[in-house]
């Protein structure tokens, strides 16, 4: 047996946020206090291609970007990741879009701006912790 | 004729005077469906007519002038309360709104007065019932104004609670790493600059909010001038966006004399939210074009130019209106819809105006065009109250 087997495979984040700053900040604060592997993308576009090449473990997304409302931004994710779905967090500004993701089932978490950091990583830790998304959780 | 005869028989002259009248209430009527306007204005005269021919208690009349009675029964709202919303919706400001009453009143009155009626006791208390009639009608649609003005100010708050926590999201994350890496010993040099492009970012947001705030209960804006020189107040201006968006290429082009007299820091605002607009708005990338011109000797304009589809005329009526939002060019709600309303408000403080024009083939270009020597200014609100 080589010994990759037995290194814990990393979790793989992405951020998606049109605003840089912010998905910057949210990314180098989860670098620093979790050992999940981070990366941001600043749009739908970008956030697809990044998602398909990397197969990311969760996406924290922002549900306001241009191309798309939220929801369908989510649908787009699962869509081309129906393959391994990673798990879906919703952070958003708008108190309205937060509620509604709490009660979606695309979402396993919703957040809002500013996303309380013990919280987000308690979700981190929780996505870590348990089995791979399994489909067909999908669109309903 | 009894009057009450009189406004079923002349209502076209009527409406016609009124509908004159509410077209000088610029701009916010503009955008109005001069349809709908009319038809409003149509019913509520009608309901008046059909009251005046009810009989009525004396507690009816005294209720009716304390804008407690009601011109129409049942749960259906009045053609006077439809109106005052619409004109809410539409832009009014309270003095327009209640303007176009007193045309209806007056309008209705001098055509009566024309038709030589014979003035007697019952032409006397007919008038009294007239008047007590409008103003039931005057306090239904000012109460439904009140309640729409009020629904778009909620709405206009859950925007900004949204605009504001992105970043604070921002300050909030990077504040957060910036206490990790002092205990690691650790720089982040990346999370101090958000931090304060975020604190920056908060801090115009609600500095245009206070404007905002400030003429909308009558303040105005006030204007401090003293002697700049436009071309170098632009060039700050410039080189501060220049370094916000390195990759947009700002031209400019400067003719006649560009020393005057105006509030240097309410203009470098006025032409940053011009050019920030043009760089949202305008064709990604494509570079934006300022033209400072001084080549007459009382005015001095400033244009800011930027390729992009045409902003069609209705839109273009309400540009100028607080919290109109644009869809930006990468498709993004990036403010609160102050930007250009602000714009407004610093040129007429100025004695100036801003004006814009926009085709596919030339792109959309604002126009401030200023006085050479501008007054410090009383607040403009008051004169953009003021009443043609």
């Amino acid at each position: 047996m080589s010994a990759q087997t037995h290194v814990p495979a990393t979790h793989r984040l992405l951020v998606v946020d049109d605003d840089h700053d912010c998905a910057d900040a949210i990314c180098e604060l989860i670098r620093m206090s979790s050992d999940w592997e981070v990366e941001a993308a600043y749009g739908l576009h970008d956030a697809l291609s990044h998602a398909v090449a990397h197969c990311p473990d969760a996406v924290l997304l922002d549900l306001e970007m241009p191309g798309g409302d939220g929801l369908q931004t989510a649908d787009c994710l699962l869509e081309a990741l129906s393959v391994r779905l990673p798990q879906l967090v919703a952070v958003t500004g708008n108190s309205n879009l937060q509620l509604e993701a709490s009660s979606d089932s695309r979402f396993a978490g919703s957040l809002l701006k500013p996303p309380d950091t013990a919280q987000l990583l308690q979700l981190l830790a929780r996505f870590a912790a348990g089995p791979p998304r399994s489909p067909p959780h999908g669109p309903v | 004729m009894a009057l009450s005869e009189f406004i079923t028989a002349q209502q076209e002259a009527i409406l016609a005077e009124c509908e004159a009248f509410a077209q000088t209430l610029l701009p916010a009527a503009a955008k109005m469906d001069r349809e709908a306007l009319r038809d409003h204005a149509a019913q509520v005269l009608a309901a008046i007519a059909l009251d005046m021919k009810q009989p009525q208690t004396r507690r009816q009349a005294r209720d009716k002038s304390r804008g407690r009675g009601a011109l129409a029964e049942g749960d259906e709202p009045t053609a006077a309360s439809t109106h005052g919303g619409l004109r809410a919706t539409a832009g009014f400001d309270v003095n327009q709104a209640a303007a176009e009453y007193r045309a209806l009143r007056a309008s209705v009155i001098r055509l009566w007065l024309e038709s030589g009626p014979r003035l007697g006791r019952e032409e006397v208390f007919e008038l009294v019932r007239f008047n007590e009639a409008m103003d039931q009608a005057l306090a239904e649609s000012i109460l439904n104004f009140a309640a729409e003005a009020a629904h778009m100010r909620n709405l206009f708050l859950g925007v900004l609670s949204h605009e504001l926590r992105t970043p604070l999201a921002t300050i909030v994350a990077s504040a957060h790493s910036l206490v990790l890496a002092t205990r690691l010993q650790k720089h982040l040099p990346g999370a101090a600059e958000r931090v304060l492009r975020g604190g920056k970012r908060i801090e115009s947001l609600l500095n245009d909010l206070l404007d905002y705030v400030r003429s909308g209960i009558g303040e105005g804006m006030r204007v401090a001038p003293t002697a700049v020189d436009l071309g170098q107040v632009c060039d700050r201006v410039i080189g501060e966006l220049q370094a916000l968006y390195p990759q947009i290429v700002i031209e400019v082009d400067r003719r006649g004399e560009l020393a005057g007299v105006c509030d240097e820091q309410r203009v470098a605002q006025a032409v940053s939210n011009l050019i920030s607009n043009a760089i949202k708005y305008g064709t990604s990338g494509a570079p934006v074009q300022v033209e400072l011109s001084g080549e007459e000797d009382d005015e001095m304009t400033i244009r800011v130019r930027n390729a992009g589809p045409a902003i069609s005329t209705e839109t273009r009526d309400s540009l100028f209106e607080p919290l109109v939002r644009g869809v930006t060019s990468d498709g993004t709600g990036v403010n609160l819809g102050l930007g250009l309303y602000i714009v407004r408000e610093i040129a007429q403080a100025h004695g100036g105006s801003v004006d814009v024009d926009s085709s596919a083939e030339h792109g959309t270009v604002f126009e401030i065009r200023l006085p050479r020597h501008a007054d410090a200014s009383e607040a403009s609100a008051f004169s953009s109250l003021r009443m043609n």
